[in-house]
């Protein structure tokens, strides 16, 4: 039975440095969405563009060095993968109704 | 099957606990899917009627304060760095600062409740709310401000629990129950806020940043 | 069996002795063991059956004659097909092999001595408790709740009937689904014993693993959905509103979004039950294994494809309707598959026509007409004249109930020596099975008739010529009843009365055969020994 691993399993610790840049490019990555947004740069054309990279960037930074994805087994990133493929087909057959009505 | 488990079968009634690092960290990834899944179908709900309604949603967009919403962003993903370095601490002995750092988070999660309230209680006088008499008769805009509110609402519930797990992992730090070496609670509880930051950082380009 | 191991088995108290922490009743309904709360859904799940059950009987008695035979108001007939649904449904058919057989045998399965999370299984449980009873509070609040299971807006968003407690009830017993899926899929990535891999494992776990994906992905959709009715209903909000720009077919969506993949709950489990009873009572390794493994992900995926499959006639794009009737046609290939592998299991078997085999030959052939007239309603321009007809009802009565729920009740005669360590009384489950199933085919098979003549459902008066079926039907309600009474009246009383059971009446080859009737407590005394190939009648174990 698989019993208490974890003497021998190898824990990864994530050091205060990765996690400082990980922050700070956060904050740098909402600050540019924001001013894209609100100081009307390009007119609004950018607008959803940049949200539609930003915003993944940002839930990709939390997800692989905050939430330790990137140190986890291959398998955590299967499962969120089919997760988040999921959603995105909920959305997509979704909107092959609304769209074309 | 191990030795050491095989006697504790054949002694009939062991009460050893059965720890399981990565099976309890599978189980709350779990559970983070199962949130994303709820949160899923208010975001399909806010595409569809978004499709439908551009202009009345960028007006409604014009309604809010944006800079609360940036700075209530930013309220989260500090909290979020410091719930993330508690791990770090604690996995290097400092308990002290572990502590520490998560009070911090939840005191970013009560900052963000507070700022949500300001905000609720200012769009409801200034007349933005489901059958007000300023929406009557712009449909899309009311249903801007159904899906904010819902959504919002939603999110500003999981903060609630978010603070509340965090507070639970603080608790039983400072009992010695979660410790250097059996620390997957404090692990579990990150993870949930963490995932409370996530969502946010798509509710805001959605409804702040909509103009 | 060496000297020293003889004594260990008999000095080890079964689970039903061993109370744990407390006595008699709160010695169940506090236990974390999870044949106890195993029970404990099989008890309550079986409890609703016949209470989804009765209101059935009721029904069929309103459907003999066309100005209603029990009640000249709507209303109340609009309350029992609503009432029935969402007992049969959500109380009774997804929790149960889940909840009941799942926990009971899955850890055995795999060679476990629990669940992962053996505490979050008996929050489950209690979560189930729960929801039902909120739900089932409704009834006593401002008004029937006449919507159907559906609760569709925004007739739900009006009706006088307590919609916010009877959809908040069904939100906690959703949150019991997910709980359980989490629990299986932790339990069986990190607790097969060592020896089992993912492909010796049996195809019943594998069955559970698919369903709980199901319910960890797809029931937080049903969540959100009665939350925003909730929420629609105490607050105004106007999500799904059309006087404040709702689009009720929004709410259609992300209702079936869950509720079509929620029938592949239902429908997974029971198969992956067949998949264990026939290579038993055939005494043949399955045909396929890794076909049916393969199948039943794949069920679980493209299952949660098709649901706007329910919306044809609401108003879809053209487009949407199309790619949906081609999913829909997609997902019944692997469960044909599945139908395939079992009758090729049973070429050059050794046939034993025992009570669980029958009702698994019984599943194939109910399954595959309510399967077959699945692909029947997929068809664009057939579904246009049979929506909402009684050719629905049918066939979805087939797939439920002939399918998973005969599933279920040959599940209960396979295991019921092993839970309980009692046999049941064969002529009495020969004659059960022969009445319900006579009774069952009486009563659905007409109402294919009745749809394809017009007759619509969820109606309590209809036209004078549809009346000669209707009466058939009802009398077949009656034949199945009594066939369901027998069946259940032996199993009950076998549990106390019956014969002893030994350890392997069947002669099976998975795990839970290698262990006492009743299991111990920690389910394995010694090491279980792992066969290479699951379901290995030729090698060491063949009886």
């Amino acid at each position: 039975m698989a019993v208490a691993h974890e003497a021998t399993e190898e824990i990864h610790v994530v050091t205060y440095t990765t996690y400082t840049l990980v922050w700070a490019a956060l904050v740098g990555l909402t600050l540019l969405l924001s001013s894209i947004s609100l100081l009307h740069v390009g007119g609004g054309r950018w607008d959803a563009l940049a949200a539609f990279i930003i915003s993944p960037l940002k839930a990709a930074l939390v997800v692989f060095f905050f939430m330790h994805l990137k140190y986890e087994k291959t398998l955590f990133r299967v499962m969120l993968m089919v997760t988040l493929c999921i959603i995105i087909i909920f959305l997509g057959l979704t909107f092959l109704d609304v769209a074309l009505r | 099957m191990s030795d050491v488990a095989a006697e504790a079968v054949r002694a009939g009634h062991a009460h050893e606990e059965h720890r399981d690092y990565e099976g309890a960290k599978l189980g709350m990834w779990l559970f983070l899917f199962s949130e994303c899944m709820l949160f899923g179908g208010l975001f399909v709900l806010y595409a569809m009627y978004r499709a439908d309604h551009p202009r009345a949603f960028s007006a409604g967009g014009g309604h809010m304060d944006a800079l609360l919403g940036v700075a209530n962003t930013l309220v989260l993903l500090t909290g979020s760095f410091a719930v993330a370095s508690s791990i770090t601490a604690l996995q290097r002995g400092r308990r002290k600062l572990a502590m520490g750092l998560v009070g911090t988070t939840i005191l970013t999660g009560v900052a963000f409740m507070i700022v949500k309230a300001v905000e609720w209680s200012g769009h409801i006088r200034q007349g933005y709310f489901p059958h007000s008499h300023l929406l009557q008769g712009k449909p899309g805009e009311q249903l801007f401000f159904s899906l904010y509110y819902v959504m919002t609402g939603l999110h500003g519930v999981h903060v609630i629990a978010g603070i509340a797990v965090l507070t639970a992992a603080l608790v039983l730090m400072a009992r010695g129950k979660v410790t250097q070496e059996h620390f997957v609670f404090l692990e579990n509880a990150a993870l949930y806020w963490h995932l409370v930051d996530i969502i946010w950082i798509f509710l805001l380009p959605l409804f702040y940043l909509a103009a | 069996m060496t000297a020293s191991e003889a004594p260990a088995r008999l000095r080890a108290a079964s689970y039903i002795e061993d109370h744990g922490r407390f006595r008699g009743l709160f010695g169940w309904i506090f236990s974390t063991d999870h044949k106890r709360i195993g029970i404990l859904y099989l008890v309550s799940t079986l409890f609703f059956f016949f209470v989804g059950m009765s209101l059935g009987f009721l029904m069929r008695l309103q459907m003999l004659s066309p100005h209603g035979e029990l009640f000249k108001n709507a209303d109340y007939y609009n309350a029992l097909f609503t009432l029935h649904g969402v007992i049969m449904i959500f109380l009774f058919i997804i929790p149960a092999v889940p909840g009941s057989l799942g926990n009971f045998f899955m850890p055995i399965m795999i060679g476990a001595k629990d669940v992962a999370f053996p505490r979050l299984n008996l929050l489950s449980w209690w979560l189930y408790v729960t929801g039902a009873v909120i739900a089932l509070a409704s009834l006593f609040g401002s008004g029937l709740p006449d919507t159907g299971w559906t609760f569709y807006a925004p007739y739900s968003l009006r009706t006088h009937a307590d919609i916010p407690m009877a959809v908040f009830g069904v939100f906690v017993l959703g949150f019991s689904s997910i709980l359980t899926g989490i629990n299986f899929i932790t339990t069986m990535h990190r607790m097969r014993a060592p020896g089992m891999g993912w492909f010796q494992m049996p195809l019943f776990p594998w069955a559970l693993y698919a369903t709980s994906w199901v319910q960890v992905l797809a029931t937080p959709v049903l969540g959100i959905t009665m939350l925003l009715i909730f929420v629609e209903r105490i607050f105004h909000v106007g999500i799904f509103n059309p006087a404040m720009g709702g689009d009720p077919l929004l709410y259609q969506h992300l209702f079936w979004m869950y509720s079509h993949p929620a029938v592949y709950i239902m429908i997974l489990p029971a198969m992956g039950l067949i998949s264990e009873m026939i290579p038993t009572f055939a005494h043949r390794t399955i045909f396929g294994y890794t076909a049916i493994v393969w199948s039943s992900m794949g069920i679980a995926l493209l299952g949660s494809l098709v649901w706007a499959h329910h919306m044809f006639t609401s108003g879809l794009s053209d487009a949407a309707a199309t790619v949906f009737s081609l999913l829909t046609f997609l997902v019944a290939v692997p469960s044909a598959i599945k139908v395939f592998n079992w009758t090729a299991t049973l070429y050059k078997g050794s046939i034993a026509l025992e009570p669980p085999m029958l009702y698994a030959l019984s599943f194939i052939f109910l399954f595959s007409v309510g399967g077959l007239t699945g692909l029947i309603l997929g068809a664009l321009a057939l579904n246009v004249m049979l929506h909402d007809t009684y050719f629905v009802v049918a066939h979805f009565h087939y797939v439920i109930f002939g399918g998973a729920a005969f599933a279920f009740f040959g599940a209960l005669h396979y295991w019921l020596p092993k839970m309980f360590g009692r046999m049941y009384n064969r002529s009495a489950a020969y004659i059960g099975w022969a009445l319900l199933f006579t009774g069952f085919n009486l009563l659905y098979f007409t109402m294919f008739v009745l749809g394809v003549m017009g007759m619509p459902r969820r109606y309590a008066f209809y036209l004078p010529r549809f009346q000669t079926p209707h009466v058939i039907a009802t009398v077949g309600s009656w034949i199945m009843i009594a066939g369901i009474l027998v069946v259940f009246t032996n199993l009950i009383v076998s549990v106390f009365k019956g014969e002893k059971a030994g350890e392997n009446p069947w002669g099976g080859v998975t795990l839970e055969w290698q262990i006492p009737s009743p299991p111990p407590t920690e389910n394995f005394l010694e090491p279980p020994t792992i066969p290479e190939k699951a379901y290995d009648f030729e090698g060491a174990f063949a009886s």
